[in-house]
């Protein structure tokens, strides 16, 4: 339990810290949010200044550090430049249809990650177990542009079956919803797919070959049992760690697929704010995922007790 | 043959006939391990196989409970139960393994799945086997437990397998190998992953279970000063082949084959004087791909002459006892 509550205040510390270099990081870099949203032409220097003043940015960068800190206290990111209304409005709207691709799109990575990284490596020198790791590797390696365009073409030019882009609220219409999520989740998850297979195979192929499982067949139990019930639940504790790593990552890489898909998230907003140098905005939706990612890897540090007995004793 | 026992003939439960290993390799090639490897195993027995790493002992216990790796190949017979075992579909393995042959392995630290409790695993065993009611069950785990010197066995049964130490997880795994009451059980080098008491303790525990149970044993061993204290019978293996078996004290006091004189005088003896050198066999242990023609430790023996250009065929010179080797051939006849 105090081992807990320890990564809890270190990931805590963790995101502070991060965000805290996202703040002074993107002041040093070229682009001036007032001029910007000003136009630089138009600009007199009372004008500026004035503008300055209404974003809180005449004051020198400690100090708006600290207001930042103290807005961060009580959940308030301040308002976008870009557009003056909150920030945290967007983000409680945007957040949850980012989790929900996301979710989508490592539900169809482990579904078929998984089974070909099994196959590939109970059967390492057949046509069967090659054509599972080629199809992964072509899944890791193709652009997801690539993938998603081509998933386009077939699913809903070609045959109509899946809408191309758009996005609609699960309370809405919870079947429209999902139908819409059908194809940026396989472009999502196609490529991780490809991780997934790899660590998969690797890791049973390894585990296989260990002592353990070789007691368990000398015990008269089905090959298939011994695969299943004993060598591949070992063979999943790196496969978890690294998909903890990745979805991380994940949160914030979903760029390409959501504006490929249309799909109002977390990502394209940052890319928008980006290119506003919409402060308020990047310092937050950074921060939200930086705090995603420390939960997201807590939580796969709580998994992994429960499945591995002797991470408990920790 | 060689099946001619002490004194009562107890009939063979197991025999093994000119069993030969070899694994395929990357070139296209066989690799022997075994060549050619003939005993009979008798009801309540202890059979050591002494050798060497490498001498191909592992394999052939493999070979006996049909865990070979699927590269390898198989010949000759293996007769148990009135069925050749070597020809076994897989199907009907699974109805031996656990249940009328089971084993023990050398390293107790790797041998049990770390993500289950220790009953479990037991009970994986039984459940496989026999169908046994759940009060029935928990009462077997709990009886094999204590059959096998685990104190506190209601506690050790519900913790994991990091939460023992390396002797009591021998203990367990012998537990899961008694289980099903089997009729043979092969130990692979059941001790050697342990400390020297341990050692002691795992293997007046084996022997104690085999008088009480009268269970058959295969035990592998490299180590004859263990095998002295629980064998009845032992086969020395060399290079894939039986050099040499007879009862397990009159080879040690009188061993037949020169390699089998040299693995005893390598063996250090508690009241060896200090200092003492021990006799190292000199040489290593030939290339199972590229033996010599002839006596295949004739590059090693002290004694070779001409004659071991011809290989020797493993000859019985006194009556249950037999070695492979023209000297010993010779001595017999004198």
């Amino acid at each position: 339990m105090n081992y807990y509550i320890r990564r809890i205040i270190v990931a805590l510390l963790t995101v502070l810290v991060s965000s805290s270099l996202v703040f002074f990081a993107i002041r040093i870099l070229p682009g001036d949010p007032v001029l910007m949203r000003l136009g630089e032409s138009a600009a007199t220097p009372e004008v500026v200044a004035q503008m300055a003043a209404r974003l809180g940015m005449d004051v020198p960068v400690p100090v708006q550090y600290l207001h930042w800190l103290g807005g961060l206290v009580q959940f308030d990111f301040g308002n976008s430049i870009a557009t003056g209304r909150p920030v945290a409005e967007e983000l409680v709207k945007r957040l949850p249809r980012s989790l929900e691709l996301m979710a989508g799109g490592i539900l169809v990575s482990l579904c078929i990650g998984i089974p070909l990284g099994v196959v590939a490596a109970r059967r390492p020198d057949s046509l069967i177990g090659h054509t599972a790791s080629v199809v992964a590797l072509v899944g890791l390696s193709a652009p997801t542009f690539v993938k998603g365009l081509i998933l386009i073409i077939l699913f809903s030019i070609t045959l109509g079956w899946l809408p191309s882009s758009g996005y609609t609220p699960f309370l809405q219409d919870p079947a429209a919803n999902l139908r819409a999520m059908i194809l940026p989740s396989l472009t999502l998850g196609l490529g991780f797919a490809g991780v997934v297979q790899r660590v998969t195979r690797a890791s049973l192929a390894e585990t296989l070959n260990r002592d353990y499982v070789r007691t368990v067949r000398a015990k008269g139990v089905s090959e298939r049992r011994a695969v299943y019930r004993h060598a591949l639940p070992n063979a999943m504790i790196p496969v978890i760690s690294v998909v903890g790593m990745r979805i991380g990552s994940m949160l914030g890489g979903m760029v390409v697929i959501e504006s490929l898909f249309n799909w109002p998230g977390l990502s394209s907003y940052l890319i928008e704010a980006c290119y506003a140098r919409d402060y308020p905005a990047i310092q937050a939706s950074l921060f939200i995922i930086f705090l995603v990612f420390s939960f997201i890897s807590l939580t796969m540090d709580v998994l992994m007790g429960v499945i591995n007995p002797r991470r408990r004793d920790v | 043959m060689t099946a001619v026992a002490k004194q009562t003939p107890a009939p063979a439960i197991l025999s093994v006939a000119d069993l030969a290993v070899g694994f395929a390799r990357r070139d296209g090639g066989t690799a022997p391990a075994v060549r050619g490897v003939s005993f009979d195993l008798h009801r309540g027995e202890v059979l050591a196989l002494v050798g060497e790493s490498g001498c191909g002992k592992s394999a052939t216990a493999l070979a006996l409970i049909g865990l070979l790796a699927r590269t390898a190949r198989v010949g000759g017979r293996v007769d148990f139960g009135g069925r050749n075992l070597l020809q076994l579909p897989e199907r009907e393995w699974e109805s031996i393994r656990g249940r009328r042959i089971a084993m023990i392995f050398q390293d107790p630290m790797s041998s049990l799945d770390p993500l289950y409790r220790i009953g479990d695993q037991i009970a994986e065993v039984l459940r496989q086997h026999l169908n046994l009611s759940p009060a029935a069950l928990a009462a077997r785990i709990r009886e094999l437990l204590v059959l096998v010197g685990i104190p506190d066995p209601d506690l050790r049964l519900r913790q994991y397998p990091h939460q023992l130490s390396g002797g009591q997880r021998q203990r367990v795994v012998i537990a899961m190998a008694l289980a099903c009451d089997p009729e043979i059980i092969i130990a692979d080098e059941p001790t050697t992953a342990l400390d020297v008491t341990i050692q002691a303790q795992i293997i007046d525990l084996l022997s104690q279970l085999n008088r009480r149970i009268g269970m058959a044993m295969i035990f592998i061993s490299h180590d004859l000063g263990v095998v002295s204290r629980i064998a009845h019978r032992v086969a020395v293996m060399y290079a894939g082949q039986l050099v040499e078996s007879g009862p397990c004290e009159r080879v040690l006091q009188a061993p037949a084959h020169p390699y089998t004189r040299g693995l005893l005088a390598s063996v250090p003896a508690a009241g060896m004087a200090p200092k003492t050198p021990l006799q190292a066999i000199p040489g290593m242990v030939p290339d199972m791909a590229r033996l010599p023609p002839g006596c295949a430790f004739r590059n090693r023996c002290a004694q070779a002459h001409d004659v071991c250009q011809t290989p020797p065929p493993l000859e019985t010179h006194t009556p249950g006892r037999a070695a492979r080797c023209w000297l010993a051939a010779q001595e017999s006849r004198i």
